[in-house]
């Protein structure tokens, strides 16, 4: 039993973890807090409509009230790995769910973007006990949290660039208003519900950051008519703002390879058939682009992880997703050049990515050239941190795309090659050294590239 | 620039000054009991963004029933 280095906040309960299965505990303070939520009828609501994760009542751990074993989360994501649709749905969710305790005399104590997790294409609020009863004339206390968490990323994203998104991963209680208000364009300024939300909720942040210059000047109370009223904003503030027409480096990917038609639909045919022989839990696409070889993976695997450093590649995935499907397919953005790295309280509250992966196949498909050749990575950390991503017995696919290839000319083009450990010997042997043992080679059709499949032994 | 979009903003600015500062001659006191820290700045804008839906929600609903005496 162990406990979730992220639950400390919230003293209603916290979470453990007992091999596979989820724990969270109701703590005796959070007792008659939990009986009128449950009474209220929201949380069948919730369930029935799955806005929320599933849980079932269990033995209770020494010290709690109760303790409930929950729906597990097939991958932990973050959001400054989740693409603008993914951070917008989870907004959308957290309204929607204050909406509807709202309605039901209650409120949501906190609007954090890490209380939502993806199973697949499908955003699930966790955090089942950030429901409260809402004091009378209360206004909504984790108002502040939803516009640095989600609104702040999005209006960033939407209207300066994309990759601002992922200030999250600097500031993971979410972007300062102030930061996030200079940061805008001075046309954002103009959009109503950005100047409100962001630029003047940031001035007056700065006005009153000393909560002793903030004196009560009546009685009124905030009617449940006007806290509806906030909500209703900021759903339509959320919603208003529009993935942005940007060119990215990746967002033509698959048009502007070697492959022929045949040649793509070898390598698919290849990739489905090696998978089909390797099933498990987990499978991770690394450099998905816009997730083609991810899709045949969702058929062997419970779950895929298909990430990309491009935000709009990602994104269009997700989107793709979230219309045509399959739904066991979580599309992140992860740069491996620097992957998320574990952050927060004591360097332990968000853990980085290889500590979240346990994969049984890890896909590196027309990847390893970039990383080396462009972010100067050696085979050699290439094959170290594919195994650690990989769990016992893993398997790899892994492209080796040689000098020859019209791609890498490219990349060389325009500078000296300096890169003589860059071959086909130096590749194998990095992955033997790394605790890896080949267990196929295959030439791929229409190209000078081959296909190594090698699996986890050290 | 167009006319329509000058006054547009012109309404806009004088809507959302005018009701900053009656937000904030008006603004009460509520105590937070839970563990995150609401923000004074963050409560006060609720209350100016409050007062402009109200103002938007009775815009909307006089525009509604012109437009459905107008039909008639």
């Amino acid at each position: 039993m162990k406990k979730d280095l992220s639950s400390f906040r919230d003293r209603s309960g916290y979470v453990y973890h007992d091999g596979e299965n989820v724990l969270r505990t109701i703590m005796p303070s959070y007792k008659e807090t939990w009986k009128q939520v449950v009474q209220s009828g929201l949380i069948d609501e919730c369930l029935s409509d799955k806005l929320i994760v599933s849980f079932e009542e269990c033995d209770a751990l020494p010290n709690s009230w109760k303790t409930l074993k929950v729906e597990p989360v097939p991958f932990i994501s973050y959001p400054y790995e989740w693409s603008f649709s993914q951070i917008q749905d989870a907004a959308l969710l957290t309204l929607k769910l204050q909406q509807e305790a709202l309605a039901k005399g209650l409120t949501l104590k906190d609007a954090s973007a890490y209380n939502v997790q993806f199973m697949g294409n499908r955003p699930v609020f966790i955090d089942i006990f950030s429901f409260e009863k809402r004091k009378q004339g209360e206004t909504w206390q984790a108002y502040g949290q939803f516009c640095s968490h989600f609104l702040a990323p999005l209006a960033l994203a939407a209207k300066k660039d994309l990759r601002l998104a992922q200030l999250s991963r600097q500031w993971i209680d979410g972007i300062p208003l102030d930061i996030a208000s200079s940061l805008l364009p001075w046309k954002a300024y103009l959009n109503p519900s950005i100047f409100m939300h962001l630029v003047l909720h940031a001035a007056l942040q700065k006005k009153y950051a000393d909560p002793r210059s903030f004196k009560s000047k009546g009685s009124r109370n905030m009617s449940l008519d006007k806290l509806q009223g906030i909500i209703e904003s900021l759903e339509d503030a959320t919603k208003n703002l529009r993935f942005p027409k940007q060119n990215t480096e990746w967002g033509d990917y698959y048009n502007d390879t070697n492959y022929t038609d045949e040649g793509t639909a070898a390598k698919l045919s290849i990739v489905e058939s090696i998978a089909s022989n390797h099933t498990g839990k987990l499978a991770v696409d690394l450099g998905a682009n816009t997730g083609r070889f991810s899709q045949p993976l969702s058929k062997y695997f419970k779950t895929v992880v298909a990430a990309d450093i491009d935000p709009a590649a990602v994104d269009f995935h997700y989107r793709h997703l979230r219309k045509n499907g399959p739904n066991n397919i979580v599309p992140l953005i992860l740069d491996l050049s620097s992957p998320s790295p574990a952050l927060g309280w004591a360097g332990e509250e968000r853990s980085s990515f290889a500590q979240r992966c346990e994969a049984d196949m890890l896909l590196a498909l027309a990847l390893c050239h970039h990383l080396f050749f462009t972010a100067g990575i050696p085979f050699t950390q290439i094959s170290e941190y594919f195994h650690s991503l990989l769990g016992p017995h893993g398997v790899l696919l892994c492209e080796f795309v040689p000098k020859e290839d019209s791609q890498v000319q490219r990349m060389l083009s325009a500078r000296d090659d300096v890169f003589e450990d860059y071959t086909l010997e130096e590749f194998q042997r990095a992955f033997y050294n790394a605790g890896f043992k080949e267990l196929e080679v295959i030439d791929m059709p229409d190209s000078v590239r081959t296909l190594h499949v090698f699996e986890k032994i050290g | 620039m167009s006319n329509a979009s000058r006054y547009y903003k012109k309404s806009f600015i004088i809507t959302v000054c005018f009701f900053s500062v009656g937000a904030l001659i008006l603004m009460p006191h509520v105590a937070h009991a839970g563990y995150l820290d609401p923000g004074s700045g963050s409560t006060v804008v609720q209350w100016i963004i409050a007062s402009v839906a109200v103002f938007s929600r009775i815009k909307k609903s006089v525009v509604q029933s012109i437009k459905t005496m107008v039909r008639k």
